[in-house]
């Protein structure tokens, strides 16, 4: 060790490896953290938009200043409960699960029918959420056919 | 005024100072604002204008969600490439690629050089450090850079307040490697 690193080792502290510990768990926890970090920008986004100040959000959701704190930073944990609890008092969707579906069923007069489309197998490959399923086309001839034959063609 | 250790294995290469009125010493303290998205988001707000100017100049519309998203990125990077360099225990892996002179007309490395961190790509984020030896560095601080200069805003002027308070702390612990400074000056 050369002189200059040694002088600096002599009035060199240890705080506990403060920020290797916290790099090593935002590493190791990413996946969460990002969506938390989700979560804080659209729930700051639309408090901005409805001009509505944390404390009172907090008030609605019957919790805590600080915990309305915490959310905003995007750092913490989020149960289901508290995310319900976020959508239902701000109007807003903050999880959107994709549903698979090979059919949609529609209404016609003669009962419930399937349908599917190339739209439909194009939405189920690349996982769009059902409400772009559902609002596929529906054509009327095909629903004469047999739903088997559908699926074929 | 303390210098904190950071990175030791093998060998001790990064510090970090901890001023006396902070908990946090400057590389944790820079990482904790950087991954709040409440300060973020506050920070673009009040620096709207340099914000557009900087959207501007590189031709990228940056709102303030998308400027806290890129933040949040890049800080991520910045932070796992010092964990890499942390966990890599390897004095190969040298802090040198990491650290530049603060001033871009700078070419010579020497002892107490003010120094700056920032990602390969282009990125506003930046760490402060002091140059003591080769590979050896104490980090001073950080800032989100959006103007070209660091005097024309208040908070990166701070950085360089900063800088020149550790550098005259270095030198009166008496932190300056003198052969150095000699070998510059016979131009070895």
């Amino acid at each position: 060790m050369t002189d200059i690193r040694k002088k600096i080792e002599e009035i060199a502290v240890d705080d506990g490896g403060k920020w290797l510990k916290k790099a090593r768990y935002r590493r190791a926890n990413r996946g969460w953290l990002r969506k938390s970090q989700n979560i804080a920008i659209r729930v700051l986004s639309v408090l901005d938009e409805k001009g509505m100040q944390q404390k009172e959000l907090a008030e609605a959701m019957d919790v805590s200043p600080q915990q309305v704190s915490k959310i905003v930073k995007g750092k913490q944990n989020l149960t289901l409960q508290t995310v319900s609890k976020l959508e239902q008092v701000l109007g807003i969707s903050l999880f959107e699960i994709p549903r698979p579906s090979f059919t949609t069923k529609v209404e016609s007069k003669k009962g419930i029918t399937a349908n599917f489309d190339k739209r439909k197998e194009r939405s189920f490959k690349t996982q769009e959420p059902l409400k772009t399923v559902v609002n596929g086309s529906y054509n009327p001839e095909e629903q004469k056919k047999s739903p088997l034959s559908l699926v074929k063609a | 005024m303390k210098i904190v250790r950071i990175i030791v294995d093998s060998k001790p290469t990064l510090y970090a100072i901890r001023f006396s009125d902070s908990e946090y010493n400057e590389l944790d303290r820079n990482f904790e604002l950087w991954n709040d998205q409440e300060y973020l988001r506050s920070f673009f707000k009040e620096h709207a204008g340099d914000l557009r100017s900087y959207s501007l100049f590189h031709s990228k519309e940056y709102s303030t969600e998308a400027a806290v998203r890129k933040t949040l990125s890049d800080a991520e990077n910045l932070e796992n490439k010092l964990l890499d360099l942390a966990e890599a225990g390897d004095e190969y892996q040298v802090l040198q690629t990491l650290f530049k002179q603060l001033n871009d007309m700078e070419t010579d490395l020497y002892p107490l050089q003010k120094s700056k961190g920032k990602l390969k790509y282009q990125s506003w984020l930046r760490i402060y450090a002091i140059r003591i030896d080769r590979d050896l560095y104490v980090m001073t601080g950080g800032s989100i850079k959006l103007t070209k200069k660091m005097q024309e805003r208040k908070h990166t002027q701070v950085e360089i307040n900063k800088m020149n308070r550790v550098v005259e702390y270095l030198r009166s612990v008496n932190l300056v490697n003198e052969d150095e400074f000699k070998r510059l000056e016979l131009g070895l």
